[in-house]
């Protein structure tokens, strides 16, 4: 300190007290500090003190008007560390911080200054200054009426002092307009312009008409607000902005002078309403009937507006401020205008300030109930808001008032079941709660799964203390202190206290921590009061003295669900499943299910053994009879049931459905591979396409069987033998039968005829399957074996011996295929389809089969006449129903062209008498002397003269008759002419076909 | 057992295509195989090579129609008076109708080996070797070795059966 007083002493040119000694005091802390003080105790003298604090005192007020604000605090913290007591130091150090903007300091000193001396009227003046100069660097949009307020407080406390400054009420104009006092910010003001120049020589009369300026703008007094402006104006002010302003507020709000007959009030009241639409249009909203926001009381109120909030929310929050002032002048008293203000002030984050406009709201009285039930509601929300215990009973209490009023109005009623929960009223909760459950349209699905768990939550926190008498408490010497805390604890919440009673139980549990039974009770308490971390914490602990309570495993388990910590909820639910407990499986079921069941399902095809393995698990949960803990989640279990088997049927349908598509496709493989039709039996159905197959099956026989056998052996014993030549050989089998030459391959040819008998199959309305006809099969093996040595028929040349042995192994096999099945079958069934043996009877059948015709069977014919020089029988490549649809027809022309006759003709010219129609028959041999063709010559004869050419015959339609007749012989390699016959015949049709030699006669191959 | 071919064995085939010659030139080795296409040109062989034996096929349907022979008119008759029908014939049949017009060149008794299997009509072979008695047939599923077989059992025919 001595070296502090010595330095001071220096640099002022402030002479040392007499009596003061050199100290060893080595300071160097702030004037004022504590050190400080300690230090000037110890120098013992109160009259040098108090002398010294003058002398330091003026010298520092001094060096503060020489703005030399250091040594000035230095010297002036002297003073005050001399003498601790003086105002005038206090209040001369606050001025310094003030001007060196150390406003925190500032004001601790000015307080302490008028603490000291509240008669003080300058510290007074200038604690107010300082604040409205504070006031004026306050960030746009703060709230400042409170430091205004305080202000406005100082001076007119000071203005009552003796030595107060007359200026002061230049300052206290200032103050009221910053305090929203305009009307007495304007008299302030106009006081302060009054005094001569010389008792204020530092007001500026355009700051204080500014100020009052916009204090009436804020107010919403706009002609009051541009008279100001216009004398800020005058007085040199730039105000055009703030003229723009009013002149913009003015056209927004557009109050204009009401009928006669609409009072004031209903004025205000639609300024109100017009102000609360602006506001309702911020924010969500809460309900969902809102049909009118303008007009509609059940709006959920603003929602507070965020620092960052749309420039659109802060336009309406202006407005509605200004229409909010309008209606304060018009009719402050108005309920409706006062829950307006409440309102805009929540909306722009003053929530504080709108308590007391809400209760003045309430207390004026609304229009109707909705709009008390939603002043109330508002209310009650912003006490639920600020969360306190007393607070939340005050909020419970409002909005039961709002339920009552509104009672269809869910969002009220679980607001006020979270202010029961949040004052400890659990009762009540739960009752709202199941009159909320009770309608049948309450929330969604996940809402009312949120409910039922709540209530479960309650009711079992309400249990307890409604059972506290009835033994459900823990027995025994050693329980005899839990059983005291939990019937304290349960006393309290009988009395609907559960927030005493859950402190009562912490108590307890400082120092009875291993009492699992209160911590159960705590977290069931703590649970139901909505903090569900503190229940599950307290279960926690209950589990960590006793791990067997399967109750508590599924509570933890549940809450670790709920809390998606799924491994760890598993681990507590395996637990209590493991001590018997149905939910506990119930719950895992619901873990295990998987999820996702992929469109219409079909991800759960691959399932059904998981999905079957739940359902039997959940079954088994269901219907055990053992469980030591009853079921209490059966609707879970129900669900998860009906679920698991809605997915299994729809899996098990996919499976099915999936079996029938495989069994569906295996048949049409099969049909594919066994099924249709092989050649005999596609004739014998249809042998009319006999013909056509024929043509085929030469075809076959020629362009597919010809020379494979002699290539085929060929090759296999070159390779046999090892000659040089085999490579060559191969290379043409390759080339000829299987392709890669320029030529069609003999495979590919073959394919093509098989493609055709399957056409002409199919022209019939028939499958032809190859892999059933003898013929076709061999074909195809013979090909299929000699395509499986095509590799091998390209290097034969790197074959070893015995990959040559196999190759020709192989082609033997193929030759054999080829040339004995095949060519067999082939020729086997053309003799089959086309050998016909004709003979008498055969011929007298068709004669008699034809004149039993409905047509002819009225007509006289006579027996057919048969050439006893025919060379019967005979065999002819014909198919059988060619031939009888051939001798049919010509048989039927015969019979109906005797019966146009004249009596004599149909008698041969004889005695004039009609007699029987006579048709005759002969079959002749005839031999190409070339070709050696044999042919069969069936001539049938008639009586009738006719113009029958062979010209005629060509040209005839092929549908019927003659026509029909020359294609079905034309097509089996026949002809069909006429030609004239002797007496007594007249003409005669010859049939010419192909003769065959016998079965017996016709031998193998050679 | 193999039956050994006469050594500097001429055999001419007559076939619509060169499957024969080449065939037979690779499996049948030995013979010195000469082709013809048609009657004509089978008829200006013999006519400049010395040729031992004739290899016919049956069924010209690739020929031209100018290539092949025989009586058309007769063939239109035969075939109910259809030109179409009667081409085919002769297609069909043209190894014989060769052999028919070699025979009247003057080459019938030359043996030959016609391509055709005849082992169902028996009796039409009977005819045929009646106007051609070196006439024998070969099978298209004949192995080389039956090929060899027969062409040295027509070749020890004699003109007279």
């Amino acid at each position: 300190m001595f070296a502090v007083v010595c330095w001071l002493g220096s640099a002022l040119a402030l002479p040392l007290p007499a009596g003061v000694t050199p100290m060893s005091v080595e300071v160097a802390g702030e004037a004022g500090s504590p050190a400080v003080a300690a230090a000037i105790t110890v120098l013992g003298d109160p009259v040098t003190s108090a002398s010294l604090a003058d002398a330091y005192l003026q010298a520092g007020l001094d060096l503060q008007r020489r703005r030399q604000f250091d040594a000035a605090a230095a010297a002036v913290g002297i003073a005050w560390a001399l003498r601790p007591n003086d105002a005038a130091a206090c209040e001369a150090l606050a001025a310094i911080h003030d001007a060196r903007h150390e406003s925190a300091p500032a004001e601790w000193w000015f307080l302490r200054a008028i603490l000291l001396d509240g008669r003080r009227a300058s510290a007074r003046q200038h604690y107010a200054e300082f604040l409205v100069g504070r006031l004026d660097e306050a960030a746009p949009g703060r709230d400042v009426r409170a430091d205004a307020a305080a202000a406005v407080a100082h001076l007119q406390a000071a203005n009552t002092l003796p030595d107060h400054d007359a200026a002061l009420v230049c300052s206290l104009g200032r103050a009221l307009a910053l305090a929203r006092r305009c009307a007495d910010a304007a008299a302030a003001v106009e006081a302060c312009l009054r005094l001569p120049t010389r008792k204020a020589p530092r007001r500026r009369p355009a700051d204080l008409h500014v100020a009052v300026g916009d204090c009436h703008f804020a107010d919403g007094d706009f002609a009051e607000a541009d008279a100001a402006f216009q004398r800020a104006g005058a007085a040199g002010f730039a105000v055009s902005a703030r003229l723009d302003a009013v002149r913009a507020a003015r056209d927004r709000i557009r109050i204009e002078p009401g009928p006669e007959h609409e009072g004031v009030d209903q004025r205000a009241r639609d300024l109100a309403l017009r102000a609360i639409a602006a506001l309702d249009g911020l924010g969500e909203r809460r309900t969902a009937d809102a049909t009118s926001p303008a007009l509609n009381p059940a709006a959920g109120g603003a929602a507070p507006l965020t620092p960052n909030g749309s420039a659109r929310a802060q336009e309406a929050v202006r407005l509605a401020t200004t229409l909010i002032g309008a209606a304060l002048r018009l009719a402050p008293e108005s309920g409706l205008v006062q829950f307006a203000r409440a309102e805009s002030l929540v909306a722009a984050g003053a929530q504080a300030d709108a308590e007391l406009p809400f209760a003045r709201a309430l207390a004026l009285g609304l229009p109707d109930d909705r709009w008390t039930a939603r002043a109330a509601a508002s209310l009650g929300r912003l006490y639920l808001r600020w969360g306190d215990g007393a607070r939340s009973a005050q909020a419970a209490v409002l909005l039961d008032d709002a339920v009552r009023l509104e009672p269809t109005r869910a969002d009220l009623r679980w607001d006020l079941i979270d202010a029961h929960r949040k004052a400890g009223q659990l009762r009540p909760a739960l009752h709202h709660l199941d009159r909320w459950l009770r309608r049948e349209d309450a929330g969604t699905a996940d809402q009312r799964r949120d409910a039922l768990a709540l209530r479960r939550a309650l009711q079992a926190a309400v249990g307890p203390a409604d059972s506290a008498s009835n033994g459900s408490l823990p027995v025994g010497p050693a329980a005899a202190a839990t059983v005291a805390a939990l019937r304290e604890a349960r006393r309290l919440a009988a009395d609907d206290r559960y927030r005493d009673a859950a402190d009562a139980l912490r108590r307890h549990l400082r120092t009875a921590r291993a009492a699992p039974a209160l911590w159960n009770e705590l977290a069931l308490y703590v649970e139901a009061l909505g903090d569900p971390r503190g229940a599950l914490d307290a279960r926690l602990r209950s589990l960590a003295v006793d791990a067997a309570q399967p109750d508590v495993q599924l509570a933890v388990g549940r809450a670790r669900l709920h809390a998606n910590e799924v491994t760890l909820a598993r681990r507590h639910l395996l637990e209590a499943e493991r001590l018997g407990v149905a939910d506990a499986t119930i719950q895992l079921v619901r873990l295990d299910v998987p999820a996702e069941p992929g469109l219409l399902g079909w991800r759960d095809v691959r399932r059904t053994a998981l999905l079957a393995g739940l359902r039997q698990r959940l079954d088994g949960a269901l219907t055990r009879s053992d469980a030591r803990v009853p079921r209490r989640d059966t609707p879970l279990g129900r669900s998860l049931r009906a679920s698991l088997d809605g997915r299994l049927a729809v899996a098990r349908a996919w499976q099915v459905l999936a079996l029938l598509l495989v069994a569906c496709g295996a048949a049409v493989l099969a049909w594919w591979r066994w099924g249709g039709l092989d050649l005999k039996h596609f004739l014998d159905d249809h042998p009319g396409a006999g013909a056509d197959v024929v043509r085929v099956l030469a075809a076959i026989r020629h362009e597919v069987l010809k020379h494979n056998t002699v290539a085929l052996e060929g090759l296999a014993e070159a390779l046999e033998r090892g000659l040089p030549e085999a490579a060559d050989q191969a290379s043409h089998v390759r080339r000829t039968l299987l392709g890669g030459g320029v030529e069609a391959a003999v495979v590919d040819r073959l394919h093509g005829y098989v493609r055709e008998l399957q056409l002409i199959a199919r022209a019939h309305g028939e499958r032809l399957n190859p892999r059933r006809d003898r013929a076709l099969r061999a074909l195809l093996r013979g090909f299929g074996l000699v395509g499986a040595q095509r590799r091998a028929l390209g290097q034969v040349d790197a074959l070893r011996a015995s990959g040559r042995l196999a190759l020709a192994a192989a082609l033997r096999r193929a030759a054999r295929w080829l040339n004995a099945e095949a060519w067999a079958a082939v020729t086997d069934l053309l003799d089959e389809l086309r050998r016909l043996r004709v003979d008498a009877a055969l011929l007298q059948r068709v004669f008699a089969r034809t004149r039993a015709e409905p047509d002819l069977a009225a007509l006289a014919v006579a027996p057919l006449d048969l050439d006893a020089a025919s060379d019967l029988p005979v065999w002819v490549d014909v198919p059988r129903a060619a031939f009888d649809d051939v001798l049919t027809n010509l048989f039927r022309n015969a019979i109906q062209a005797g019966t146009a006759l004249e009596p004599d003709a149909m008698n041969g010219g004889g005695t004039g008498a009609r007699g029987p129609v006579r048709v005759g028959v002969g079959v002749h041999f005839e031999v190409d002397p070339i070709t050696g063709l044999e042919g069969v010559a069936v001539a049938v004869k008639d009586c009738a003269p006719g113009d029958l050419d062979d010209a005629r015959i060509r040209s005839a339609p092929v549908e019927r008759g003659l026509g029909l007749c020359r294609d079905l012989v034309e097509r089996h390699e026949g002809s069909l002419d006429v030609r004239p016959e002797p007496a007594p015949w007249r003409k005669a049709l010859v049939v010419r076909l192909p003769r065959a030699d016998p079965p017996a006669a016709a031998g193998g191959r050679t | 057992m193999s039956v050994e071919l006469p050594p500097g064995l001429a055999v001419l085939i007559v076939e619509d295509g060169d499957e024969y010659l080449d065939t037979l030139g690779r499996f049948v080795p030995g013979p010195r195989w000469l082709q013809a296409r048609s009657a004509r040109a089978a008829l200006e062989v013999l006519a400049r090579e010395t040729i031992d034996l004739l290899y016919l096929d049956m069924r010209f349907d690739r020929s031209p129609r100018h290539d092949l022979v025989g009586d058309l008119v007769a063939a239109v008759a035969r075939n109910g008076g259809d030109p179409e029908r009667a081409w085919r014939h002769l297609a069909l049949h043209q190894g014989l109708y060769i052999l028919d017009a070699l025979a009247r060149a003057g080459h019938g008794h030359l043996p030959a080996l016609l391509a055709y299997d005849f082992a169902r009509e028996p009796r039409r072979f009977v005819f045929l070797r009646s106007t051609w008695p070196r006439l024998d047939w070969v099978s298209d599923g004949a192995t080389a070795a039956d090929i060899r077989a027969k062409m040295v059992a027509v070749l020890g025919r004699s003109v007279a059966p």
